[in-house]
This record gives C-alpha cells, sequence and structure tokens, in this order.
C-alpha cells in the first residue's frame, strides 16, 4: 500500500503540494487527475525519490521513505518503476543496451527471454530482431513509449508509475496505451498509479481516481462516483466529455 | 563574490568526485571505450589542422622576423620552442574545448532534459558512474593525447610552411629543433597538454550534468562551457609557465 500523509513541496515561492493526503491500495490501478501545475508529477516523484517533501509522511507498504538518502532508495527504486512523460530512453545506446539497464545483474540467455516476453506484453515483438542495430530515434513516438515501458516492466517492479503515459500521443495510440496499462496491471498483478488529463481513458480503466487540485486532492472515488460528482473541478473535467 | 566561490566549490567537488571514480571506468569499459574512440575519431580532424596552421602562422611570423638578421638557420628550434611551449597547446586546446567540449555539453545536457539520466536513476544505476565518468575520462584522456599529438603535427607544420614560403630546407629546419626543443620544454608541453585536458572534460561534464530548464538551459551549458573552458585554459596556461619556471629557476629541473 502506498499512503501520503499531509505532504508539502514548495519550489521557491511556489507551493507545489499543499496537504496532499491519500492512500493507494495493492493491484489497483489509480489515476491522479487535475490540471497542469496541481502536483501530479510532483507526487510521482517523490516516491523514487527524485524529489524530498518538505514535510509529510510517504509510506510504501510499512516503510516510511519521506527522508531517505539516495542509497536508501536502491531497494525502493526496484520496487517502484517509474514511466516518465518523455520516453526517456539513452538516444546513444541500442535498443538492446536501453532494455537491459535495469537488469544487468542477469546472464545474456536470461535477459534475451525476459525481453522477449516483455516485448510481446507491450506489442513490440517485431522489434525483437532487430535490438542490437536499431537506437530510439529509428522508432516512432507511439513505440518509443511503449519501449520505454518494456524497460521499466524489465525489472519485475510491483509497483508502477505511469507519469502522463499518453501525452504526444494520438487517440488511438492513446486508447492501446491505455488498454496496455490495465492488461499489465491486471495480467501481472501490479499496482499503478497514474497521472493523467485524459479523463475518458481513466474512467475506462481505472479502479479509483483522484482529481488534484493546487497540491491536494479533492475528489476521489470510483468512476461511477467520480461521474456522479458534485466536486466542481471534477464537474469540469466532464464537461469536457461531453 | 560569495556565489562565485559556492560555484567553484561545486567544481571542485564535482572534480574530486570524477578522479576519484576512476576505478568505476572497469564496469563502464565498454561505454569508455566507445566515447574515447568517438571523441578520438571526431577530434582528428580539428587536432591536425589546427597543429598543422598553428605551427605554419608561428612558423611564417618567426621567419619575418629572423630573416632580417640573417638568423634563419635557428628558425626551427625557436618556431619548435616557441609553438610547443606556448601557443600550441592554447590554439588546439581552444579548438578541442569548441568541438568535443561543447558537444560533451550538449549531449549531457540533453540527456538531463529530456529525463534520461532520471529514468537511469530510476532503474537502479548511479547516472554519474553510468554517463559522466565514462565521458570525463575519454574526453580527458582524448584531449591529452590529441594535444600532444598536435604539438608533433605543429612542428611538421611549420617545417613544410616555411619550406614552401621561404624555400628553407627541412633538414635545416630540423638541425636546431633538438637544440631548442629542449626537455624543459617538451615538459611543459606535456604538463600543459594534461591540465588542459583535465579541465575540458570536468568543465564539459559538469556543465552538461547540471544543465536545468529544457533546450535553452542545454544552450546556456553549452556557452558556459565554452567560456569556461577558455577561461580555466588560459589561467591554468599562465600558471603551469609561472611553476615551471620557477623549477627551472631553481635548477632542480633534470
Amino acid at each position: 500500500m502506498i499512503r501520503f500523509e499531509n505532504v508539502h513541496k514548495s519550489f521557491g515561492p511556489k507551493k507545489v503540494l499543499n496537504g496532499l493526503s491519500l492512500s493507494i491500495q495493492r493491484g489497483e490501478i489509480f489515476f491522479m487527475l487535475g490540471r497542469s501545475g496541481t502536483g501530479k508529477s510532483v507526487s510521482l516523484k517523490h516516491l523514487v525519490g527524485l524529489l524530498t517533501p518538505d514535510s509529510g509522511k510517504i509510506w510504501i507498504d510499512d516503510t516510511e521513505i519521506s527522508q531517505f538518502s539516495e542509497n536508501q532508495f536502491v531497494p525502493i527504486r526496484k520496487k517502484c518503476g517509474l514511466v516518465f512523460q518523455l520516453p526517456a530512453l539513452v538516444d546513444s545506446r541500442s535498443l538492446y543496451e536501453n532494455l537491459v539497464l535495469g537488469i544487468r545483474h542477469l546472464d545474456a540467455v536470461q535477459k534475451l527471454a525476459r525481453i522477449s516476453a516483455t516485448l510481446k506484453a507491450v506489442g513490440l515483438e517485431s522489434l525483437e530482431k532487430d535490438l542490437f542495430e536499431r537506437f530510439p530515434p529509428s522508432l516512432s513516438y507511439g513505440e518509443q513509449k511503449r519501449l520505454a515501458l518494456a524497460r521499466t516492466l524489465l525489472p519485475d517492479p510491483e509497483i508502477l508509475l505511469y507519469d502522463e503515459p499518453t501525452t504526444g500521443l494520438d487517440p488511438t495510440t492513446s486508447l492501446q496505451i491505455h488498454d496496455l496499462i490495465k492488461k499489465i496491471s491486471k495480467d501481472f498483478g501490479k499496482t499503478s498509479i497514474v497521472v493523467s488529463h485524459d479523463m475518458r481513458n481513466a474512467l475506462k480503466i481505472a479502479d479509483r481516481l483522484a482529481v488534484l487540485d493546487a497540491g491536494r486532492v479533492v475528489d476521489l472515488g470510483t468512476p461511477e462516483e467520480i461521474r456522479r460528482s458534485p466536486v466542481a473541478m471534477t464537474m469540469a473535467f466532464m464537461e469536457d466529455l461531453q | 563574490m560569495i556565489h562565485r566561490l559556492e560555484a567553484l566549490r561545486e567544481h571542485l567537488r564535482f572534480f574530486w568526485m570524477l578522479f576519484i571514480r576512476l576505478p568505476e571506468l572497469f564496469t563502464e569499459r565498454r561505454e569508455f571505450m566507445r566515447q574515447f574512440a568517438d571523441v578520438g575519431v571526431r577530434s582528428l580532424s580539428t587536432t591536425v589542422t589546427a597543429g598543422i596552421f598553428t605551427g605554419a602562422i608561428m612558423a611564417l611570423q618567426f621567419h619575418l622576423q629572423l630573416k632580417d638578421f640573417g638568423a634563419e638557420s635557428v628558425l626551427g628550434g625557436l618556431n619548435t620552442s616557441g609553438t610547443i611551449r606556448e601557443v600550441g597547446p592554447i590554439l588546439i586546446a581552444f579548438m578541442l574545448a569548441g568541438k568535443v567540449g561543447a558537444f560533451t555539453s550538449a549531449e549531457l545536457g540533453t540527456m538531463k532534459v529530456t529525463d534520461q539520466i532520471q529514468a537511469v536513476r530510476c532503474l537502479g544505476l548511479d547516472p554519474i558512474s553510468f554517463f559522466v565518468v565514462p565521458r570525463f575520462w575519454a574526453v580527458a584522456l582524448n584531449s591529452i593525447l590529441l594535444l600532444v599529438f598536435g604539438l608533433v603535427i605543429s612542428v611538421l607544420g611549420g617545417m613544410i610552411a616555411v619550406w614552401m614560403v621561404a624555400d628553407i630546407n627541412p633538414d635545416q629546419y630540423l638541425l636546431m629543433v633538438e637544440r631548442f626543443a629542449t626537455s624543459e620544454s617538451i615538459f611543459l608541453a606535456v604538463s600543459k597538454s594534461v591540465i588542459f585536458g583535465l579541465l575540458m572534460g570536468h568543465i564539459c561534464c559538469a556543465n552538461g550534468y547540471w544543465t536545468e530548464g529544457g533546450t535553452q538551459g542545454v544552450g546556456l551549458a553549452v556557452k558556459k562551457t565554452a567560456v569556461q573552458s577558455m577561461v580555466a585554459i588560459v589561467l591554468a596556461d599562465f600558471f603551469i609557465s609561472w611553476i615551471v619556471e620557477i623549477i627551472v629557476r631553481s635548477g632542480d629541473f633534470l
């Protein structure tokens, strides 16, 4: 289970998280929605130690990670895989070298077996024969996003964090990525936390959703509850769907 | 002033960290070899061009001065000494800083602003060991080798230039090289090459790794690398020359 308890974070005079409190259950697909700058991505980055809260507590299972050092985050990062908003693939390395970054401890046979299975899971099996020759810039943006997801999945993290996974994608590819998130979460029993602006797809695949505004949760519930919510911010998002 | 001192302290801390992480090159040896080959191949033409023309320009200038005194016989020696001691290292280092330094800074900066560095960190790897250490040593060692190579080329450049323009025989040119290009000159040239190489490697990696703020940040990092490299090279040039001068005057040298 993941829990944020009254978390505050500021960048200079700008308060980004302002008493964020929420908890996410194991195996859940949890969406965090809100306008830009409401602290969605910032809260994800706290879970993998890319940011440290000014105050408040963050728990992953029974471990309080708020003030962990860089070294203490090593096992946490094995547990939590973050898929970045940009594909964030290393351009100067081949597709194979990108994929093995998180599984360097395995031998070559194990690496290839795991890569093969993961590429199949993300629908990129056609790339398998070119892994050593091709580099990320030779892929389409959608393929890069999928490959980044495969790279995050390869070390087999228990919790998957998606930071706006469909930004910059066309509606069809966006839908495919959301279906993929659902499939991976259900097939592999992963907890998924997705930061998104895409209410339409969120309502389709989420177990629960939180709507953030000004660095705190203003609405929380199942897709059905969110559809009927009287909260102004949620209603504004729902109106955009009409 | 305090801000500048803090920046200097950060640079020193970063440099020391890169230095003591030398053993990590073994873990990242493939990346180091790739970077080393890349930097070397990419910079060879620049080094050859810079070396030939630095030597040639210096030789022609010396020739203009010496012919009035009928002292053309010492041209080879004087030119070689002047070039390898002073003008050669600085000009070649400037060119390498502009090419290799700017490239490395832009590459690391782009990795930073496109989250490649954060992504590697999230996969449990240390981005300094993975990205920065191999680049620092590849740039530093390559710069040292290229500077020394460029200086050798500059001697040839000077020899060819005066042969073509002033009709001075290459044998005659080389005759005085040994007498003027003393062990002290060579020591000075190699010292400068080593220090300039380490400075260039550090400055481009530090500015690249510290890039903030999107594409504008990358531009700023490249600009900082160019300016800081050149200032650092000029300052280092002065201090190395000064220290070697003190050593030579003390009479302890070789």
